[in-house]
């Protein structure tokens, strides 16, 4: 083993990534906007699980500034949001759509979207949707029965095994054997950046572009096509600065996919 | 619709005349109708922190405040920190001691600590601790934070 004259290894180095941070330079999702560009605010479920009875949106239509109001049914060419690591058929018919169909499924579920000339206005609006849900049973426990999923199937979409050997045998002839009972709670990341998307179709040049907080931005290029019917390379995904990863940066959610088909700047406040 | 107001706001010393509602958060006047992205809006409800800037010298949160409450007051952002290529002993005192990495938070800690080491330079460590956790940084786990806005006060002249 040489022992050089090392710089680096064992030093506490400055990051290369810090002056523009500490300068109130960076770039991230919200501060990106372009002129004229649309605003969007999400209505959101209040239930954990319900039907939709109705969604009353004619009062937010109406509201001056305000472009477009859509729900399901406005969209319905946009397919569920496919996973992009490749398709998995067992998950396919548990695929979130861009907006809630006939059912919500959690509390926050995107159910409608408001675009308008002022984020302001379109909070407005949003608070002029109503919805009218029937409850259906929810459930709270991971290790509880199964509840229906949606016509014929249940919430329990696959149990996977992995292992190897032949355990049993193993721990019968075992000197000691420790048993532990182990549960992972549900846990989410928070970064402090909330998420944000803008999107911008350039006519001149008939490219869809994407910007703000990314992570695997040609994957979500390849997905956003399929799902938008465009070629992959009409679409350009922009990655700016990132208000922290912390898992569940960058995955392709609803809000990513509406500021895409409508192109709008979106943050979630 | 109420009518909009003609206001002007001055951030670091720089007079911007804006025409804006009256229910204009002072934070969305200063990041989209002022230019000045570098103060961040991270909960919007005066949890986090991200928004602070000083108002004549003291921490505010600029998604708590509406833009017309802050006519005729000293703006400070963290923009106006550096001066020019030199950066404030805050900000170097950051870089050095790891006190960020997404940098999201920071312009928000570094206006909280600018604006309570420039009215008590010589802080204690509990009492310093006591102001840093009115904002929330989710990458560093504070200790270097504290470590940075210590060093930066040694620097600054604190005595102690």
């Amino acid at each position: 083993m040489t022992t050089g004259n090392n710089k680096w290894i064992g030093q506490s180095v400055e990051r290369l990534e810090d002056p523009p941070l500490v300068r109130g330079r960076g770039r991230f999702a919200a501060d990106i906007s372009f002129p004229h560009q649309l605003h969007m605010r999400i209505v959101r479920a209040n239930h954990a699980h319900g039907r939709i009875a109705a969604i009353e949106m004619s009062a937010a239509r109406t509201v001056p500034g305000v472009v477009a109001v859509w729900s399901a049914a406005d969209i319905a060419d946009i397919p569920p949001i496919d996973f992009r690591e490749g398709r998995i058929p067992a998950l396919e018919p548990y695929r979130q759509p861009v907006l809630a169909i006939d059912q919500v499924r959690y509390v926050g579920e995107p159910v409608a979207a408001i675009f308008a000339e002022d984020p302001y206005v379109a909070e407005d609006a949003a608070d002029l949707v109503t919805l009218e849900i029937e409850e259906l049973p929810i459930l709270l426990a991971a290790e509880g029965e199964p509840g229906e999923f949606s016509a014929g199937r249940n919430t329990e979409v696959a149990v996977i095994q992995q292992g190897y050997g032949d355990v049993d045998a193993v721990l019968r002839s075992a000197p000691m054997v420790v048993e532990l009972e182990l549960g992972i709670g549900r846990h989410s990341g928070v970064p402090l950046e909330a998420r944000g998307a803008i999107g911008r179709y350039d006519a001149s040049r008939d490219i869809l572009e994407l910007h703000g907080a990314a992570k695997v931005p040609h994957r979500n290029r390849d997905l956003l096509a399929r799902m938008l019917k465009l070629t992959p390379s009409s679409i350009h995904v922009h990655e700016s600065h990132v208000g922290g990863g912390f898992g569940i940066r960058g995955e392709l959610y609803p809000e990513d996919v509406l500021s895409a088909s409508r192109p709008c700047a979106w943050d979630a406040r | 619709m109420i009518e909009k107001r003609e206001i002007t706001l001055t951030i670091n010393g720089r007079s911007h005349g804006v025409r804006i509602d009256p229910r204009r958060t002072l934070v969305d006047a200063i990041r989209d109708d002022c230019g000045q992205t570098g103060t961040h809006i991270g909960c919007e409800h005066g949890v986090c922190g991200a928004c602070t800037v000083l108002i004549d010298g003291e921490p505010v949160r600029s998604c708590l405040m509406f833009a017309v409450q802050a006519e005729g007051c000293q703006i400070r952002t963290v923009e106006g920190l550096a001066n020019g290529a030199e950066l404030h002993p805050l900000q170097q005192a950051f870089i050095e001691n790891h006190g960020l990495q997404c940098g999201f938070c920071t312009p928000g800690f570094l206006m909280l600590a600018t604006g309570v080491l420039e009215r008590e330079p010589n802080i204690s460590d509990e009492d310093l601790l006591d102001v840093l956790s009115s904002n929330l940084c989710r990458c560093t786990g504070y200790e270097n934070i504290v470590k940075a806005v210590r060093a930066a006060a040694a620097q600054m002249g604190g005595g102690r």
